[in-house]
Formats: structure tokens, C-alpha cells, sequence
């Protein structure tokens, strides 16, 4: 291969090739072409890269000889960097050219072309036109040339050829369109694989340029030979030592260029990655130059970070001098060898000695070899440094120097104004001035001012004129309104114009002692505060809250109303709530500055603390709760009202079980928080409800039993007795699925799922609660209050139903709850009579067996017995009978008299003094109601009826005459009726007094079903129990809360019936844990249960008052265990009744003369009460049945409780059990009793 | 009653700060009680009670004498000082004021 050569100049050559480019292409053979293909095409190509490179022609249209002059302008260096090495590849380039050939020559016009165009613009016009004429026409011919060359594939492949025809046009074009070329973006200038590759070799450092003017001188060498370096460029960074890069088409042109070159590390070198290549070139921005009086910051050494100032320039060695604060360790020790020992903090870095303006004698004291050498008045040499005034004066290269975001902060400035205010003022405006101008340097730009802010011109004519800005624009010109004081002032002439434009460098911010302000950077951004002092570009504010002094830039401060509250990021924040004095006091925080809060604490007080004073609640006060005045939890963000003093109501800020934090619209101090107990706040949400006592009447159990005491009981205490209960949820889109309640809120509760362990929000009274032996139970009626929920919870399926029958029994008390009981009781006979009646006649109809009345009657009979015991009457059975029988006479029936004298005598006896004693006052209506029936009746029983009566009535009168009075035959004859019913179809007599009494029947159901499920040997003896057995069962109902409930019931009926014997046992068992349970639990739900087990006793209890179960309890206890409580409570109970009574009785017998006076009489009343009932009532006759009935039975009473029971099978058993078993003891008992009584009596006029 | 509303109201009033009219110095006259409105759910009565009081407002500008209370420098605690106000910055329950002892006539006094 040959390729020609001519060492002619450029110049010469070019205008030779492009003379004979024409008649050269023609002329040249195809041969010759041919020949000459591989080796030029090879070329071709490269060159034509190099050309694309140089020009940048090939994909980005661009040339940097065309942009030349736009780049300039903008990138000189950059430009200029590229123009040498495109003129260095351009002499390499032509040089290999000069042998000519037809696509080179094409090319090469081209290149000529613009190396004139480098050479003189002013051919520019002329000559493009020719060449452009001249061109076309080359092209012309290059194209059918081509085309020749074209079924020639093996020799050049297509890549290459659409490669160099793409080469070729997009040249072409770019000389039409330079236009175009201009508007290209940079990005498309970019090198791409097809460009030359960037190849970098190390080489010993500081021998960069050598290395590359070895290889140019190389290069020139090898140009003209067979084997010339083909390579494009070679050059070296200052910037970058050690390196070497080459430009080359392939690796191995740039190994070669580098063999045998001296200085070369390495004859390595490796590809540098396409996105390096324009690194390597990229010529840094130069440097802004540095003013003098500017600061800058120190990059590196020890006084990395400083701030200097800038005293010269020296632009010879690129390096400026600096204005620094020493920083030199006086103290600074050295080793034996004379090595200085460099301080190290505790991480193991060299610590550096603070700043500090030079001390002479301090320099001097530390190497006596190294004198401080005075230079005139404050200027020390020392140490190879020179300090000015303390100061350091040193050069450094401004590349070690960063001149931008230099941002000097105020106490570093202070430190170069060496406290002198002047200084500082100037040092500060310095700095203000510099950053101010770094920071506009886009003028565009405007940054921390605002529409409103007042400002003063700093530059141009209007200089020191003041105004306000009133608008901003986008392109950074501030419209302010000037101050027309000023323009006056100033020499502006006539009417000046007011508004005018600015940029911000024209303007600084304008403060005036007394504004308030806002700081907005730095240090104390978020400080408020008042303007104290304006010096210059310096203002000193007081802070708003810790009023300590803060000094600030004013280009740093804006105007604010605003009272900050929150400054710095201290641990708290606004509103958190912290304890002081060791968790001894909560406090919320007001405001928060720097190391300083702002609390106010639990008793309101605000106090001023250090950050180091709070620490964090125990508890996290997300999640903290309280309970409020009525027991609902409260929580962060609940609406509260004060119950007491301002009633103040808010929003809840903070809380921990004490003390809420509460904001208020309508308290102006303290930002509206004040600290309240939470016990005397309620939530404002429930009030409604709290408020009506009936707005739950729908919920069955609790509220109702609450209810009657008039008492805001919580609902809740403490967790939520349905939290963690499995949970069927029985309406709404989750109808049916299971879950664990997780949390309650008033009346939602959050169940999760047990399927898909979902948490849903479920209203309460969708919720049935599953209990653990498989029933469920609605979860309005779960858990009750206080102690009792864990005794139901148990017997759950006992509780159920007695909760079911309660609540009947209750209906009939609510009403009364609102009167007395006696009053309720009355009020439910009068009004509610006819049900009643059929009520209690019903349960007498159903009942007309009377056995358990019998029983009871019996037990009044056993109270006969005992009191004929106590009276020392042998013929105890008879007795009462008797007794009964006088009681009906005094009733005007025979059977009554009889009954009545009985029980007049009786109760006579006992009650009288328990009349006298305690309910006398009460039952005048009563007494009237019995006074009535019985006066009409037998007049010598009048007396003792009148005691009787009254004791009646009271009892009676309250609960019973009520009945018996309105309805008295069919209550009392109910009871009786009941009772002996009871005995005799138990189930009947329950299943009719549920129907009729609900409540009663109920009662007896589910004591029958309660103690059917529970005992079903028992169900027999829970009727009994219920009458007779109670005992017996009662023991074991005890046991069972439920059970136990019914128990009390049936025992109180067995304590009527089986007193004497059953009652012992039954009693005590009764009382022992009834006493407990009931009296513990609270009187309501066993008094209930008692008093329904009574039903009718506890009807009146209930409406007499709880305290009526307690007799019930009581009386049964009393009878037993505690006779003076079941007085106190018999007191009120007395109205109740009878039957409480007839428990009372017996435990009044048993305990305290005024008890059991009291008991007594209502035991008597009680016995009596039932045949006095009857006897009194107006439905005598039939009552009188009743009673005879009951009489009879009572009278067989006793006896035929047993028999009755027996018949009754169930109830025989248990009679039977009972009256053998505990007969002994009960009667000890009925003897005490008796004999009180009996003292009673005899004092009483027996 | 009207007796017990005039102690109340001296007492609650008097030496307290609103922002509106400033530090109330001492009521002089009761001009009107007003109707008591008893407050639902609590037994206390609420009156509006007009009076008139003399009240202490400072204002931009207005000079007024002072003691030191606390002290940055040159000055000491319990000087007595007259100033001007330069600044006011009133909250709803106290105002803060910026006075400036660096006018003729200003400075420490007595």
C-alpha cells in the first residue's frame, strides 16, 4: 500500500487537491481505486471520524469551527481546549491525506475548508460560496463514484459505507444549515462509540508533558513512513497528574504510540469509559475572581472551615491572602527528639487548638528557637507567619479556597471584629454584602423578602430611601413603594414617582426598634421578638419568650405578628406533656426556645423551665385514658365539660389518669389550656344519657337495678367486662361471625375476627357473649358491676336467667322505685292492680295448692310452732294453725279468724313490738288498708289487728296491704294461693306466676330451671329449696350465685315453710354466702333474686328498697347470721314485707329484740300476712278460701308441707329432708325467736 | 347581692390585663348589674356588670417611668428610669413594651 505523500504545507496541498479533485477523481482508475479501497476505506473512515470528532459534524450536526465564535463568548477555554487538539488531529490528519485519493480529497476539501475558516473569517463569505458550488459538484462526482463502488461488498462492507455516506451528508448539510448547528445542544456533541476512544496510560508524575511531547515528536517521525502512529491526539491535565491520555481509534494504536516513550509507569493503558471522555476534557469554570474584603472559607489543612477574610489577590500564583484567626496551640508539647506531640481528642483525631488571636508572649513561650520578630506596631513575624493585629496573614491558593455559600455566620464575624462594634458593623456588612451579591448573582432570583416588608435602597441614586415592597415579580424586580418622607428629604425633584423597581441587591431590609419580628435562617430561626436595637445590617432583638437578647442579620429577620411559641427542636414539643420533680407533677408545654419550656402545670400555675427540668411521662400519653365523673373513659381529643366550678368545657390536649389538659375556646390565658382534675370532668358526649335515667330502660338489667338508687353508679369500673370475651356478632354485615372483643368505646366495640383476624368496629348490642360452656348471653346483660360479674360469670347460664327474671321482677319495682317502696308496691297494686291481682292470682290460682304457702304458712306455722314453742305452747303445729285460724277470724272468716287470732296472737306478740318498734309510722295507709279489712273484722283482734294490722300494713301495707288492700285477695291469696300452689304444682304454680307474676314465675322457673340444670337431684329440692328445701338446695344455691338468687327465693319460701327445721341449716348455709355474696354484690341483684325468689316479698323489697333483698338476706341471715343487719335493713324492708318479714323474723327472732321485733313482726306479718292477706283483703271470701286453703295447709301446714312437699314429690323430698333434719335446729332457733317473741308478746298484752 | 357582686368583681378585675384596654387599675363605679342568668346544671349565677375603671394602656411613643427590674448591662437593678416606648406587643393577658432611654430627657431619674 502506498499511500502518496507530499510534506508540502496545508495550504498548498489543499489548493492542489482541491484543484485536482475533479480531474483526479475521473482520471483515477478504477484500478487504482480498487487497489486502493481496503487501505483508504480504512482511512476514509477514521479520518472521517476524526473529522466528526473534530467537527462534530457526523451525528450532532454540530462544528466547533462554526460555533467557534458563539462559544467563545461562553467557553472560551472549553473552546479553546477543543480547537487544539481538533488542530493537532487536523495536522495529523492531512498529513496522512496528503497521498490523496478520491474520497480523501473530498474530504479534504472539506477539512481545507475549515482550517480556513479558522484561518481568515473575512474569505468566509465568498469562499463558503465556492465551495459550496464546488462541493455540490464533488459530491456529485464522490456519489457516482461510489455508486461504482458499490457491487463491490467484499471489499468494503455496508456498515462502512452508510457509515461514511451518512459522514458525507450530514457534513453537507451542516455546511448548508450552519444556522442550525449553532441552536444544537450540547448534549449532542457528546462522543459515542463510533468516536475515537480515550486511552489512558500513567506515567511518573510531573512527566505528563513530556510523555506527550515525545509522542507528538514520534508521531512526526512515523508520519511519513509505512507505519505512522495512528493515533489522534495525545495530550495531558494539569489538573491531573500521573496520566497521559491518548485519543485512538483501538487500543493497539495507542499501545503503540506509547513504545519506547520514557516516563511511562506502565505500557499499559486502558479504555477510558465514554461518560470519563468529557470529564477529562471539561476546562472548570474559572474561578471567580476574589475580591479583597470578601470571605471565603479555608478547604483544607488546620484551618479547614475557617472563615477568612481576603486581603489581596495575587494573581501570579493563583493565590490570595487571607485574613485568619489563629488557631496555634500554645501549649504544645514535644518529645525528647524535639517531635511535636499532636493533642488528640478521645477518637483518636488531631485535635485543633481553638481560635484565637495571637498572643506574642505566648508565642514566644513556646520554643525559644522560634523569636517572634516585631514588624512595626502590631505585626509580629513568628514562626515563618505574620500576624497583624492577632490576626493571621497568610497566602493560600485560591484553590484551596471556597469562595461560594461562604455564608459567614455573625460569630464568626465577630470574631474578626475583634469586639470592636465598628468593626463588626463593617466586618458584618462585608459579609452581608458578598453573600448577598453571591446569592444574586442570578438576578432573576429574589429570596427572603416578602410583600410587605420594608426595605432601603442601598445603591443607585435612591440610596438610603425607604419603602415597602408591595409587589414581586418573577423576574426578580421588586416594586416598592417608597417612603415619601425620604424622597423629600432626598434631592429628588417634584412630585417624585413613588413606586419603582428594584433588585434585590438594590435593597436591604429596614427594621425599626420596636418591630416585631420573625428570625427566618440561621441559628435562632423561629425566634420572635421585638427590635431593641438597629445597627446597620445587625439587629438585636429581644426575645418573646426567654427575652434574652439575640442578635441577627436583617436580611435574616422578616416581619412578624406572630408570637412564636415553638423555637428550636427541643425534645418536647407544643402541647406534649412532661413531668417535673421526678414524675411528682405533669405539665403540658406552652412554648418551647431554646433550652428554656414554658409549662403549665397540674394546679395551672405556668412555670419557666430548663430543658433538663422534664422529662417524659411515665405513660404514653397517646394512649392514655381516664375516667371521668361518671365513670366513662375519656381519652385525648374528648370533648369534656367541668362538673364543677367555671364548667368550663374543651377539648382534651394531654391527660394522664389525674390531671387533663384542656383547651378552651372561651379561656384566654395560656393560649386557652387550662389543667383540671379528670374526676370532675364528664364527657360532654354522654351527658344525655347520664342525665335520663330511663334512656337505658331498654338495657334489662343493670341500669334498672341502678337505677332505683338514684346513684350515678359507674357503668363501668375500670376494663370493660366484655373486653377479651368471644364474641357472636348477631346483626350487620358481620351477622354471624366470631371474634374477641379487643376494645370498647361507649358503644362500639372493636372485634377481631376470628377468621381473617380483621379488627371491625361492631355496636355493642349486636354482640351476643359466648360464654365458656357454649351459651351466649347478650352483651348489654354481661358483667355486671362490681363484684358480682365474676360470681356470674360461672354459673353464666344461671345467670341468664335469673338476670331475665330479675328484670321482670323488676318492672313492677321501677315504677315504685320512684314513691317508697310501700308507695311502689301500693302504686303497683293500685295501679297496675288488675295485673297484679291476676298476677298474684294467677300465681294463687296456679297455686291453690297452697302448699308452698302452706309451707310457708306451714313455716308460719313452724312460726307457730315456734312460736308456740316460744310461747311455750306444746301444740306448735296446731298452733299456728290456730293462730291462723284466730288471724281469720279477725278477718272475719272463720278460717281467718282463726288464722288471725293465731297470728294476731302471734304476731301480736312479736310484731306488735316490732310495730311499735319499727314500721309504725310507715303504714298508716297500710294499716288503714289492714286496719280496714280487719276492723270490720273481729273487734278483739282489733287491738292486737291493729298491731298486727299495722305490722301487716306496714309490711303489708307497704308491699302487701297494697296488694291485699287493693287486691288483697288475690296478692295475699296469691301468696298463699302460691305458696300452697307452689307446693302442690310447682310447676304450675311457677309457670303461672311467671305468666301471671312474670317475675314470680319467672322466678320459679328458672330457680326450678336453674336448679333443675344445676342439681337436677335438686330440682326437686330447688323447688323445695325454693319452698321448702331451699335449704338444703339453698346450700348448694348459695354456692351458685344464681342459684343462690333463687335459693333465696325458694329459701325464703322454705324459711317460710321449713323455717323450723329447714331454716337452721338452710339459713345458715343462706347466710353465709348469700349474706356475703348478696351483701357484697350489692344488695340489688341477690336482694333481687331473693326478693323475686320471693317474689312478691321482693316485689315489695323492691319497691321498698334493696335494702328488702337484704332483709330477704338478712332475714335469712338474720335469722341465721346476722339479725341486726337484716334489721337495718328490715327497717326499710319491714314495708316490704311479709315474707321478708317472715325471713326477718326469723332472724329477727333470732337476733335483737328490736330486730326481731321488727322481724317479727314482719315474720309475723309474714305468716300472717299471707293469711292476714287473705284474711284482711276484701276478696275475704275468697281469700278466706285462700286462706282457709292456706290455712289448712298451713295448718296441715307444717305437717302438711311435708305431705305437700310430698305430694309434690319434689318438694316433699326436700320437705321432708328439711323438716327432719333441720327441725332441731331451726327450732332452737324458732325458740330463741319464739321467746323473744314471746317476751315480746307477754310484755305486749298477751 | 349586689354587695357580693361589686367584691367579685373588684376582686377578679381589678390588677388584671386585657388586651383591648390594657392593665385595669382599679374600678371606680359600677354603672349597671345586669340580670343574673343562673347557669343551667349549676347553681351559680352569671351578671354582666358594667364599670367604669382607669386603666393603663402604654402607646408608642408615650414616655413613661420605670424601675429596672432585671439588667443587661451599665444599668442597675432598681434604677429608676424614664423612657419612651418604641414598641408594644400586647398578648390577651399582659403587653410587653420597648422603650428606649436614648433620647434627651431619658435616662435614669431620681
Amino acid at each position: 500500500m502506498s499511500i502518496p505523500s507530499s510534506p508540502s504545507g496545508f495550504e498548498e496541498e489543499l489548493k492542489s487537491l482541491k484543484k485536482n479533485l475533479p480531474k483526479r477523481k475521473h482520471s483515477d482508475s478504477d484500478q487504482e481505486n480498487l487497489s486502493n479501497e481496503q487501505n483508504v476505506s480504512d482511512e476514509d473512515i477514521r479520518i472521517s471520524d476524526d473529522e466528526d470528532y473534530t467537527k462534530s459534524s457526523s451525528k450532532a450536526n454540530y462544528n466547533y469551527e462554526d460555533s467557534e465564535s458563539d462559544q467563545d463568548q461562553n467557553d472560551p477555554d472549553y473552546q479553546d481546549d477543543y480547537r487544539q487538539n481538533s488542530r493537532k488531529a487536523a495536522s495529523k490528519k492531512k498529513k496522512r491525506r496528503t497521498g490523496g485519493n478520491m474520497f480523501l480529497d473530498v474530504e479534504a476539501a472539506v477539512d481545507s475548508e475549515d482550517e480556513d475558516d479558522e484561518e481568515g473569517a473575512e474569505l468566509d463569505g465568498d469562499f463558503i460560496a465556492d465551495d459550496e458550488a464546488e462541493l455540490a459538484q464533488a459530491e456529485r462526482a464522490a456519489i457516482r463514484n461510489e455508486r461504482r463502488f458499490i457491487p463491490s461488498p467484499q471489499e468494503e462492507d455496508a456498515e462502512e459505507i452508510a457509515a461514511r455516506l451518512k459522514d458525507r451528508y450530514t457534513n453537507y448539510s451542516t455546511r448548508r444549515a450552519p444556522v442550525v448547528s449553532e441552536q444544537l445542544p450540547k448534549q449532542f456533541i457528546l462522543p459515542s462509540v463510533q468516536d475515537p476512544h480515550l486511552y489512558v496510560a500513567r506515567c511518573l508524575q510531573a512527566k505528563e508533558s513530556d510523555v506527550v511531547f515525545q509522542i507528538m515528536r514520534r508521531y512526526f517521525e512515523k508520519a511519513e513512513t509505512d507505519n505512522p502512529l495512528r493515533i489522534l491526539s495525545a495530550y495531558c491535565r494539569s489538573g491531573i497528574r500521573g496520566y497521559v491520555y491518548i485519543e485512538a481509534m483501538n487500543q493497539t494504536d495507542a499501545q503503540l504510540s506509547l513504545e519506547r516513550i520514557a516516563g511511562l509507569t506502565s505500557q499499559k493503558v486502558t479504555l477510558l469509559p465514554i461518560d470519563q471522555m468529557l470529564d477529562v476534557v471539561r476546562v472548570k469554570k474559572k474561578e471567580k475572581s476574589v475580591q479583597p474584603g470578601a470571605w471565603v472559607r479555608v478547604k483544607k489543612g488546620k484551618y479547614a472551615g475557617d472563615l477568612a477574610q481576603v486581603l489581596a489577590v495575587i494573581d501570579s500564583t493563583d493565590s490570595a491572602e487571607l485574613k485568619l484567626v489563629p488557631r496555634i496551640d500554645y501549649d504544645e508539647k514535644y518529645t525528647q527528639d524535639g517531635k511535636k506531640i499532636k493533642p488528640s481528642t478521645s477518637n483518636g483525631q488531631t485535635a485543633r487548638a481553638p481560635q484565637k488571636l495571637f498572643d506574642p508572649r505566648e508565642a514566644e513561650r513556646i520554643d525559644m528557637n522560634k523569636p517572634v520578630i516585631p514588624r512595626g506596631s502590631d505585626v509580629f513575624h513568628w514562626n515563618s507567619d505574620v500576624y497583624n493585629k492577632g490576626y493571621l496573614e497568610k497566602e493560600l491558593k485560591l484553590m484551596s479556597l471556597q469562595t461560594t455559600d461562604v455564608n459567614p455566620t455573625l460569630e464568626e464575624i465577630t470574631l474578626f471584629s475583634a469586639g470592636d462594634s465598628a468593626a463588626l458593623i463593617e466586618a458584618a456588612t462585608a459579609a452581608a454584602t458578598i453573600s448577598a451579591n453571591s446569592q444574586n448573582a442570578d438576578d432573576n432570583k429574589v429570596s427572603d423578602v416578602s410583600i410587605g416588608d420594608n426595605v432601603e435602597v442601598i445603591e443607585g441614586d435612591l440610596i438610603g430611601i425607604s419603602g415597602t415592597i408591595i409587589s414581586i415579580d418573577n423576574d426578580g424586580i421588586i416594586r416598592v413603594r417608597l417612603n415619601p418622607n425620604d424622597l423629600n428629604k432626598s434631592n429628588v425633584k417634584r412630585q417624585p414617582q413613588t413606586i419603582m423597581s428594584f433588585r434585590q441587591r438594590q435593597l436591604r431590609k429596614l427594621f425599626k426598634a420596636g418591630d416585631h419580628v420573625k428570625v427566618v435562617r440561621g441559628k435562632n430561626s423561629g425566634v420572635t421578638g421585638s427590635v431593641v436595637a438597629v445597627e446597620n445590617l445587625i439587629v438585636t432583638l429581644i426575645s418573646d419568650l426567654s427575652l434574652s437578647e439575640v442578635k441577627v442579620f436583617a436580611r435574616d429577620l422578616s416581619q412578624s405578628k406572630e408570637v412564636s411559641s415553638v423555637v428550636s427542636s427541643n425534645k418536647f414539643d407544643k402541647n406534649d406533656l412532661v413531668s417535673l420533680d421526678g414524675g411528682r407533677t405533669v405539665a403540658i408545654v406552652i412554648a418551647s426556645e431554646r433550652s428554656l419550656y414554658k409549662v403549665l402545670d397540674q394546679n395551672n400555675e405556668l412555670l419557666t423551665i430548663n430543658t433538663y427540668e422534664a422529662t417524659a411521662p411515665f405513660t404514653k400519653s397517646n394512649f392514655s385514658s381516664a375516667m371521668d365523673s361518671n365513670g366513662q373513659e375519656i381519652k385525648k381529643n374528648d370533648l369534656v365539660v367541668e362538673t364543677t366550678g367555671l364548667r368550663r368545657s374543651g377539648t382534651i390536649l394531654q391527660l394522664n389518669r389525674f390531671v387533663a389538659f384542656i383547651r378552651s375556646q372561651n379561656v384566654i390565658t395560656n393560649g386557652g389550656i387550662f389543667s383540671t382534675r379528670v374526676r370532675s370532668l364528664a364527657l360532654s358526649t354522654s351527658q344525655q344519657n347520664k342525665m335520663n335515667p330511663f334512656s337505658n330502660i331498654k338495657t334489662p338489667n343493670r341500669n334498672q337495678r341502678q337505677k332505683p338508687r338514684g346513684r350515678p353508679t359507674p357503668s363501668f369500673r375500670g376494663r370493660d367486662p366484655i373486653i377479651g370475651q368471644i364474641v357472636l356478632i348477631t346483626r350487620g354485615s358481620f351477622k354471624g361471625y366470631m371474634g374477641v372483643v379487643k376494645e370498647t368505646v361507649a358503644s362500639m366495640a372493636r372485634v377481631e375476627l376470628h377468621t381473617s383476624a380483621r379488627i371491625v368496629n361492631v355496636e355493642r348490642d349486636k354482640l351476643d357473649i359466648k360464654l365458656k360452656d357454649g351459651g351466649t348471653v347478650p352483651s348489654a346483660t354481661f358483667g355486671n358491676p362490681g363484684g358480682d360479674r365474676k360470681d356470674f360469670r360461672p354459673n353464666s347460664q344461671m345467670s341468664t336467667p335469673n338476670s331475665r327474671f330479675n328484670t321482670p321482677a323488676f318492672n313492677p319495682s321501677t315504677p315504685g322505685n320512684a314513691s317508697s317502696a310501700g308507695n311502689s308496691w301500693n302504686d303497683n297494686s293500685g295501679s297496675n292492680m288488675p295485673p297484679q291481682s291476676p298476677a298474684w292470682g294467677a300465681s294463687n290460682s296456679s297455686e291453690p295448692d297452697s302448699k308452698p304457702w302452706g309451707a310457708s304458712e306451714s313455716s308460719s306455722a313452724g312460726w307457730g310452732s315456734n312460736d308456740n314453742s316460744a310461747n311455750s305452747q306444746p301444740g306448735v303445729p296446731e298452733t299456728p294453725g290456730v293462730s291462723w285460724d284466730v288471724s281469720d277470724n279477725s278477718s272475719n272468716q272463720p278460717e281467718n279468724s282463726s288464722g288471725w287470732a293465731d297470728s294476731s296472737s302471734f304476731e301480736d306478740q312479736s310484731e306488735k313490738t316490732s310495730f311499735g318498734t319499727s314500721d309504725f309510722g310507715n303504714k298508716d295507709s297500710s294499716l288503714n288498708s289492714w286496719n280496714v279489712p280487719q276492723t270490720p273484722g273481729a273487734p278483739t283482734p282489733a287491738p292486737i289487728g291493729d298491731s298486727f294490722n299495722e305490722l301487716s300494713t306496714q309490711q303489708s301495707s307497704n308491699s302487701w296491704n297494697t296488694d291485699s288492700t287493693t287486691t288483697e285477695e288475690s296478692g295475699w291469696g296469691a301468696p298463699d294461693s302460691t305458696f300452697n300452689s307452689a307446693d302442690d304444682e310447682f310447676s304450675q304454680g311457677s309457670t303461672e306466676n311467671k305468666s301471671s307474676f312474670g317475675n314470680k314465675s319467672s322466678g320459679f322457673q328458672n330457680s326450678e330451671n336453674s336448679w333443675g340444670a344445676e342439681e337436677n337431684g335438686n330440682t326437686n329440692k330447688a323447688w323445695n329449696a325454693g319452698q321448702n328445701d331451699d335449704f338444703g338446695s339453698s346450700k348448694k344455691s348459695y354456692n351458685d350465685n344464681f342459684s343462690s338468687n333463687r335459693d333465696y327465693e325458694n329459701s325464703n319460701r322454705g324459711g317460710y315453710k321449713k323455717n323450723p327445721s329447714n331454716r337452721s341449716d338452710g339459713y345458715e348455709n343462706y347466710n353465709n354466702k348469700r349474706n356475703n355474696d348478696g351483701y357484697k354484690n350489692g344488695n340489688d341483684y341477690q336482694g333481687y333474686n331473693r326478693n323475686q325468689n320471693f317474689s312478691r316479698n321482693n316485689n315489695r323489697g323492691n319497691n321498698n328498697s334493696h335494702q328488702s333483698r337484704g332483709r330477704n338476706f338478712n332475714n335469712q341471715r338474720n335469722s341465721y347470721n346476722n339479725n341486726e343487719n337484716n334489721f337495718g335493713n328490715s327497717n326499710h324492708n319491714d314495708q316490704y314485707g311479709a315474707r321478708g318479714s317472715n325471713d326477718n323474723s326469723w332472724g329477727n327472732t333470732n337476733n335483737n329484740a328490736d330486730n326481731t321485733e321488727s322481724s317479727w313482726a314482719q315474720s309475723s306479718a309474714n305468716d300472717a300476712g299471707p293469711s292476714w292477706g287473705d284474711n284482711s283483703t276484701g276478696g275475704t271470701e275468697s281469700k278466706q278460701n285462700d286462706n282457709s286453703s292456706s290455712w289448712e295447709n298451713s295448718t296441715a301446714g307444717d305437717q302438711p308441707l311435708s305431705k305437700e312437699n310430698s305430694t309434690g314429690g319434689e318438694q316433699a323430698l326436700s320437705w321432708e329432708n328439711n323438716s327432719t333434719e333441720e327441725k332441731p335446729s331451726s327450732w332452737d332457733i324458732s325458740n330463741d325467736s319464739t321467746t323473744d317473741k314471746n317476751t315480746h308478746n307477754s310484755s305486749y298484752g298477751w | 347581692m349586689r354587695q357580693f357582686v361589686t367584691e367579685k368583681l373588684y376582686q377578679d378585675v381589678e390588677g388584671t390585663c386585657t388586651g383591648q384596654y390594657g392593665y385595669i387599675v382599679t374600678v371606680l363605679a359600677l354603672v349597671d348589674i345586669g340580670a343574673g342568668t343562673i347557669l343551667p346544671g349549676n347553681g351559680s349565677a352569671e351578671f354582666t356588670v358594667k364599670y367604669s375603671a382607669i386603666v393603663f394602656k402604654p402607646f408608642k411613643g408615650q414616655v413613661v417611668d420605670g424601675v429596672v427590674n432585671n439588667v443587661n448591662k451599665k444599668i442597675e437593678k432598681g434604677t429608676y428610669v424614664r423612657m419612651k416606648i418604641v414598641g408594644t406587643r400586647v398578648d390577651a393577658t399582659e403587653i410587653f413594651v420597648i422603650g428606649t432611654i436614648k433620647e434627651d430627657y431619658l435616662g435614669v431619674i431620681g
